[in-house]
């Protein structure tokens, strides 16, 4: 029963990489202008049709669509992801160069996002009500309405300008450079989940087998912890999963603001400049990465609730 | 509606008139906000100039007036077109079910995996800038969500007697959907659509702060803020204004969005 | 000397008293009924001996001494102590007797090491035979998770996990009222056979007067807040005093001579409440 379990992950994987690439391979198509006038800029003015229409061909760019797709697909699987069409570098090449930069960064604000958001979302939880969850509320509020660009240029003049205590320029390399950036990124997404755990760990408590777990005099952490917590944290691990793409296209905008030399910054470039190869390479590492955090957020809530497999599979 | 308390109705009101005043205001500016001048660059705050000027002399406070008619305007659009698509096609799916609710949903569920942000800047920097192109990039990524929502809520829904007795006297499809569905529905996700406004405005906002947004001359603060990201240093005032203006306006939204959501739950708690 | 007195108790919510003037003795080896309809205020008088009253609610008068120790003035420690190792409850929710997503074997283990440290294998025999004394299948049940589980199995399990450390007190709060006729039957006798055999002190909550009053020894009937009458079953099943007890009694369908309307409970608004 399991490996037919696996066998189903396997194929809609499978299935899920074609549709994804073959909407990256569209979405190109839709590109206004031409792909060869755009690599050659000035100098295609000067040329013919029919030398245009000559390189045209031998790039391919003249072939059924179904050909070209083919082609590109195959030319994938080899790893070659073509050229950039503002830098002339191999595209896997550029990716390679900033993906490290990103992920950094992403991994710096899901820490600030977790450091953040459970202790606060916890704290209101036990105070419903009270001040500190008013406090924490405004709090809430405060950086849902806060445009983290924004936020971003202020803490800047703040540390960087004013107090001279932070680096203007996120840099991955140092704490003190990647902790304006992270923070940026982090903070505007703590409002939804202190909002969530603190509404999860109150709908848990009131439920009976809290008050069973108290009436077989088992302490009031171990309960917290073990029984209410583990409960309470399956939807926040689903938020996590959606959450997940929001970051990484917040981290497009928070590159740009700490000029930190990432895949946002890369892909805003590329878009600008129609570099096609590029956005396509782009948007495929976008899917996989989305489809890779699904799974393990999938795995994540199994650990948390082994009951699930079994109950769906007792439902059938 | 007209039952409503006190401060029930204060922040309707107040919901409502801002609103106006951001739509509206732009036929009132005491300047033109494209009017540059250079003679008068960073002038500071003033009678003459409330908010000072910025760096090609234009009027800030104008252009912040203009610059809220076009961020509200553009995120009404937005929620407007969303809403019809995402009700209408949630409201066939839900209702008609088989072949046609699983193409949708499976559409649905192909747009949901990508990012939103990201598909909206690469849809605009596909389309190029300018007001109605942004309003489809971000309705591109906002229709799924309203579709989803009322789809679930006809799904319910339909199996309940009143549509039963509707479909046995007779009644055909379309006139079950619009008379007693569609109602329904649209009362649900309209207090989703309101919370939404101050979050499709930040949208809007840092596309525009990218620069795929709404384009100059026009007025709009994400775009205000861009401009003056490289006086930052020497002039803040040109980025703490549209900044704190964004920043205000998404709060009074949200805050009396949500309000106005928890007097709807309320009054539909008590129906029930 | 009976195991549990309660005397004069009084429990509040934010002021406002619920239950009053409760008055309750629990001989030791006996299995006692609370009976009353629902608001009675039966379930809160339950809870609030194990100290586990819902947030708001608090034993505002009246002391409780439970073998000799007063209750109401040890600290949280020492309570959770007495908590399933001296007093035990079993709920009418039986999915809410255990955590759903932990297996059963588990939070048996955990109920054993809050109060005891026990060797894991010996533990483990102790869960299994204690399993297989409620006529369950122990290896199946001690692996598998609660939903797996049929409710009067859940019952009895829940039953087991409350006699695993052998209480004096078994606090069984309307354990059958959501189960079907069957199970009801099971889980009555299961009881009565865990009384006859550890001598467990039984505290029986329940509406349902027709079938307890063949296990109970002694009944307290409450009503609106207050016990109207208490005292062993037969007395009170030859002579009910107070008019909500024979209005009780009287409205039990009878299965010869069936009227036919049942009667209606006929009780004035301001009915002496006291004691009888």
């Amino acid at each position: 029963m399991k490996k037919r379990g696996k066998l189903k992950s396997v194929v809609n994987a499978i299935i899920f990489f074609f549709l994804l690439s073959i909407i990256c391979f569209l979405v190109v198509q839709l590109v206004p202008g031409d792909p060869v006038r755009a690599r050659l800029g000035e100098a295609a003015a000067v040329m013919s049709k029919d030398e245009l229409n000559q390189l045209r061909d031998s790039y391919g760019l003249n072939d059924p669509i179904i050909i070209q797709y083919v082609k590109w697909l195959g030319s994938i699987f080899q790893g070659d992801f073509g050229k950039s069409l503002i830098s002339g570098q191999p595209v896997v090449l550029e990716i390679g160069r900033t993906i490290g930069t990103t992920l950094s960064l992403a991994l710096g604000a899901i820490i600030v996002m977790a450091v953040v958001s459970i202790p606060l979302g916890i704290v209101c939880a036990k105070c419903k009500d009270g001040l500190l969850d008013k406090i924490v509320n405004g709090f809430c509020m405060f950086f849902t309405a806060m445009p983290n660009f924004w936020l971003g240029l202020i803490l800047i003049q703040l540390f960087a300008v004013n107090l001279k205590v932070l680096p203007a320029i996120g840099s991955t390399s140092t704490l003190r450079g990647m902790l304006l950036p992270c923070f940026t990124l982090g903070v505007t997404f703590t409002p939804q989940y202190i909002k969530l755990l603190r509404q999860n760990i109150i709908e848990t408590l009131k439920k009976d087998f809290v008050r069973a777990a108290r009436a077989r005099g088992i302490s009031e952490i171990r309960i917290f912890f073990f029984h209410i917590l583990r409960d309470a944290f399956t939807p926040v691990l689903t938020l996590f999963g959606i959450s997940l793409g929001e970051l990484l296209g917040g981290a497009t905008i928070t590159e740009q603001i700490y000029t930190m030399k990432g895949l946002g910054m890369l892909s805003l470039d590329a878009i600008k400049h129609a570099d096609i190869y590029m956005i396509q390479a782009y948007l495929l590492l976008v899917g996989i990465c989305i489809f890779i955090s699904n799974a393990l957020v999938d795995a994540g809530c199994r650990v948390l609730n082994p009951a699930i497999d079994i109950k769906g599979a007792e439902k059938k | 509606m007209k039952k409503l308390a006190r401060k029930d109705r204060i922040y309707i009101i107040v919901f409502i008139s801002y609103l106006l005043l951001l739509i509206f205001g732009k036929y009132f500016t005491p300047y033109d906000p494209n009017q540059a001048d250079m003679t008068k660059m960073f002038a500071s705050f003033s009678a003459n100039h409330l908010l000072g000027t910025d760096n090609l002399g234009r009027d800030v406070f104008s252009r912040i007036i203009a610059g809220g008619h076009t961020s509200v305007f553009t995120s009404l659009m937005v929620i407007l077109i969303s809403l019809v698509t995402g009700v209408a096609l949630g409201l066939i799916s839900g209702y008609f079910g088989g072949a046609i609710d699983w193409i949708i949903m499976r559409m649905v569920d192909t747009c949901m995996v990508f990012p939103a942000t990201i598909i909206a800047i690469i849809v605009s920097g596909i389309l190029g800038g300018g007001t109605w192109n942004v309003i489809i990039s971000i309705v591109c990524v906002k229709w799924f969500q309203y579709c989803r929502v009322s789809r679930s809520i006809i799904v319910a829904e339909k199996e309940k007697e009143y549509v039963m007795s509707a479909k046995l006297d007779g009644m055909k499809s379309h006139s079950i959907m619009f008379k007693h569905l569609l109602p329904f529905v649209t009362s649900n996700v309209m207090t989703l659509a309101v919370v939404d406004i101050g979050r499709v405005v930040l949208t809007v906002a840092s596309l525009s702060y990218l620069g795929f947004g709404i384009q100059l001359p026009n007025a709009e603060w994400g775009l205000m803020l861009n401009e003056g990201k490289q006086f930052f240093s020497t002039h803040p005032i040109i980025m703490i204004v549209p900044g704190v203006t964004i920043f205000m306006s998404v709060m009074i939204f949200n805050f009396f969005g949500s309000r106005i959501q928890q007097m709807v739950d309320v009054e539909n708690k008590k129906e029930d | 000397m009976s195991l549990l007195e309660i005397k004069d108790w009084e429990i509040s919510y934010k002021g406002n008293p619920l239950v009053r003037g409760i008055n309750i003795s629990l001989e030791r080896g006996h299995c006692t009924a609370i009976i009353g309809e629902s608001g009675s205020g039966k379930s809160i008088t339950a809870s609030a001996i194990g100290r586990i009253l819902p947030n708001g609610l608090s034993i505002t008068k009246g002391s409780i001494l439970f073998d000799g120790k007063n209750l109401a003035d040890i600290s949280e420690k020492e309570m959770r102590e007495i908590r399933g190792k001296k007093i035990s409850y079993i709920f009418q929710d039986y999915q809410g007797a255990f955590t759903p997503f932990i297996k059963v074997g588990k939070q048996f283990h955990e109920t054993i090491n809050s109060h005891e440290k026990m060797d894991k294998d010996k533990q483990k025999k102790l869960i299994l035979s204690k399993i297989e004394s409620v006529g369950l299948d122990a290896e199946r049940v001690y692996n598998s998770y609660p939903f797996q589980m049929s409710g009067g199995q859940l019952q009895r399990c829940a039953i087991a996990q409350a006699m695993i450390l052998e209480p004096d007190l078994l606090i069984a709060d309307e354990p059958t009222t959501a189960l079907d006729s069957v199970s009801t039957i099971n889980v009555l006798q299961l009881m009565k056979k865990i009384k006859e055999e550890s001598n467990c002190t039984i505290l029986f909550i329940s509406h349902d007067l027709r079938t307890v009053k063949k296990y109970a020894d002694e009944l307290v009937i409450m009503y609106k807040g207050r016990v109207v009458e208490r005292g062993t079953t037969e007395e009170i099943v030859a002579h009910p005093k107070h008019i909500y007890t024979k209005n009780l009694f009287a409205s039990i369908p009878p299965l010869r001579n069936v009227p036919e309307r049942l009667p209606l409970l006929n009780i004035p608004e301001n009915v002496d409440l006291t004691e009888v």
